[in-house]
């Protein structure tokens, strides 16, 4: 029984869903044929295709054994978090603030605490994104704002 | 024009003032983000692309391109000095690289490298300069069947000729092109999967896909394995000269490594990363002494490097003359092209000369800027390397979010780049290549227009396909590949057994 690669069983379920995805969702556009191809036939098409590739990937699962990958919970929403944070925060507050708190909440995916050398790190990579996107490219990007 | 004329325009183009200084720039952040483990050229390619938005196309090309191969230069300097590749393509230079730095002999190794990775350069160049127009000339006779099966047996080979499991390339090509269906179909005017969001009307945006993808997912993967090192060897200019008996022994592997690279570098598919490998084992398989490998050998790290450096400017041959990228790199150059409004395909030499030779001019510039940022400079890049990651990956993720909001001024596709990370994130987990997917991104447009167009040549028949010759072949070829990669499947033998 142990012989199932459990990581390449979900990439082949991650596969048929994503197929599956494109496949029903082409269905609400209009097919057309082979030869004038209406909107729906590529998705339909390439969601079949992936399907059948999905189902063979899940096969090949079972021929060997394999364990689940393990992902570091904590770095990997820090990480995500801080994008979250500088889209929610750069129209708001302008690029300096938004910029400074993310590299804030970027630092937490470490569970090493540096407090000193966070804030030194956060006020440079804030000053200097402005510094080479908006003094030296000349981009349209407020440094500061309050927008809420 | 004659190829004379060609150089001389190339030269004039690319030495203007504004093509130097921004051919500098990307060498010089190629060398830096390559040198620095966990950011490998594409990562470095992705990052710096919004940079180039505001450049017309050459300028932005020329910067683009050195970032790439500043990064497989800069590459090396980590292999050796911290057995961490900098990029996937430096990943056999540690073999020999880093016994060489353990022995006080750092210097030399990355002298060599660098005078090696000049060499395979500029043998890739010669290649590019002298292939490029025969191959667009040829493939300006064919007519959209052909392209179509050209596209798609390249489309197959980049995803089934190199991964461990053909199949999982196939399916992630087979993601890339369903992501190119998002938005508006231009025949009938109906915005697919927009998911109720006005701007996914207009399509998923390249810069976010290739950021997210392989920016963001790559600082996830590296942070749990690249917070501690340090550097202890001192390199001074004067310990960097190599003995004359090892000028001797890396004569041959340097042409032969520049030889491998160059063809695997010009192949959809296979490109940097097998050619440094095939290099490294045909030198031990010749060498007399095959034991003195992995020991320090000098003909170790020669081999790769030229060949990596080489097929890093062959890989522009088929991009640039076929419109085919044959890696993810090659794909985000195509993209930065497109972005500019300038078609790829054979058109783009004659048609775009200035572009294609300009290039073509700036690799040797940028490439004898390298020799100097990697030699009298060495120091620099030995410092930097002593950065710890905790200061590095929060200012590289600011500087994704800032560079992809930049293109279009939207927040939305920040939001892009959260999502494909994480897709991304979750994909390389479980055990998928990325590459194929951006490649299938590109092309997927390209595909169908040519497939529509072969079918209004063929009046509808499907046969047309397989009937015109060339295409035909390719046809067959890709039949080839696939029939090839199913076998491979099922032939599979248990990797690991678990008890």
């Amino acid at each position: 029984m142990n012989r199932l690669d459990r990581t390449d069983l979900l990439a082949g379920l991650f596969v048929i869903a994503m197929g599956l995805y494109f496949a029903i969702g082409g269905l609400e556009y209009r097919m057309g044929t082979v030869v004038r191809m209406g909107p729906g036939f590529v998705p339909v098409s390439l969601g079949v295709l992936a399907v059948i590739l999905g189902a063979g990937i899940c096969l090949a699962a079972f021929r060997r054994a394999g364990a689940l990958p393990e992902i570091d919970l904590r770095q990997t929403l820090f990480v995500l978090g801080t994008i979250v944070v500088f889209a929610l925060l750069l129209e708001r507050l302008g690029l300096i603030p938004a910029a400074f708190l993310s590299v804030l909440t970027a630092s937490a995916a470490l569970p090493v605490t540096r407090p000193v050398s966070n804030l030194v790190l956060a006020v440079c990579v804030a000053v200097g994104t402005w510094a080479v996107f908006v003094l030296i490219l000349g981009l349209p990007i407020p440094a500061f704002r309050f927008a809420f | 024009m004659g190829l004379y004329d060609n150089i001389i325009l190339g030269f004039s183009t690319a030495i203007s003032p504004v093509n130097l200084l921004y051919c500098f720039i990307g060498v010089f952040f190629g060398t830096l983000l390559g040198a620095l483990p966990g950011i490998g050229s594409l990562a470095a390619v992705s990052i710096l692309l919004p940079l180039t938005f505001s450049l017309d196309p050459t300028t932005a090309l020329v910067m683009l391109a050195g970032v790439y191969y500043g990064a497989e230069y800069g590459g090396s300097t980590s292999s050796i000095l911290l057995n961490l590749p900098g990029t996937p393509s430096n990943a056999i230079t540690c073999l020999d690289g880093y016994p060489m730095a353990q022995q006080g002999r750092a210097g030399v190794a990355l002298f060599t490298t660098t005078i090696a990775s000049f060499f395979g350069g500029s043998v890739g160049i010669i290649a590019l300069y002298t292939i490029s127009p025969l191959l667009a000339d040829a493939a300006i006779a064919m007519g959209p069947a052909d392209y179509f099966s050209l596209m798609v047996a390249g489309l197959v080979a980049a995803a089934a000729v190199t991964q461990e499991e053909p199949l999982k390339g196939l399916a992630m090509v087979v993601f890339g092109l369903a992501l190119g269906t998002v938005g508006t179909d231009i025949d009938s005017g109906v915005a697919r999967f927009h998911w109720d969001m006005l701007e996914l009307r207009d399509g998923i945006s390249f810069i976010a896909l290739a950021m997210g993808l392989f920016g963001v997912s790559e600082v996830i993967l590296s942070l749990s394995t690249m917070d501690q090192r340090n550097v202890k060897q001192r390199v001074t200019l004067r310990g960097m000269l190599p003995t004359r008996d090892e000028w001797r022994r890396s004569v041959k592997p340097a042409l032969r490594g520049a030889g491998i690279g160059g063809v695997f570098g010009a192949l959809p598919g296979t490109g940097p990363t097998i050619g440094t490998f095939i290099g490294y084992t045909l030198e031990q398989r010749l060498h007399k002494d095959p034991s003195i490998f992995g020991k320090g050998a000098i003909e170790g790290i020669v081999s790769p490097e030229t060949a990596n450096n080489a097929a890093v400017q062959t890989a522009f041959i088929p991009t640039l003359t076929l419109g085919v990228p044959g890696s993810a790199t090659m794909a985000i150059m195509l993209g930065a092209l497109m972005m500019n409004g300038v078609a790829p395909g054979p058109n783009l030499i004659n048609s775009n000369p200035e572009i294609f030779w300009g290039l073509a001019a700036s690799f040797w510039i940028g490439n004898v800027f390298l020799l100097i940022l990697n030699i009298p400079l060495i120091g620099i890049w030995v410092r930097l390397l002593q950065i710890p990651y905790h200061l590095l990956y929060p200012a590289i993720l600011i500087l994704i979010c800032v560079g992809t909001y930049t293109i279009r001024s939207n927040v939305f596709d920040i939001f892009l780049v959260l999502t494909f990370g994480m897709i991304g994130f979750v994909l390389r987990k479980l055990r998928f290549q990325l590459a194929p997917v951006l490649i299938g991104f590109i092309l997927g447009p390209m595909i169908e227009e040519n497939f529509k167009r072969a079918m209004i040549f063929g009046r509808g028949d499907f046969t047309y396909l397989v009937k015109q010759p060339v295409s035909g072949v390719f046809l067959a070829l890709t039949a080839l590949l696939i029939g090839w990669a199913i076998y491979k499947t099922v032939r599979r033998r248990p990797r690991r057994s678990e008890a």
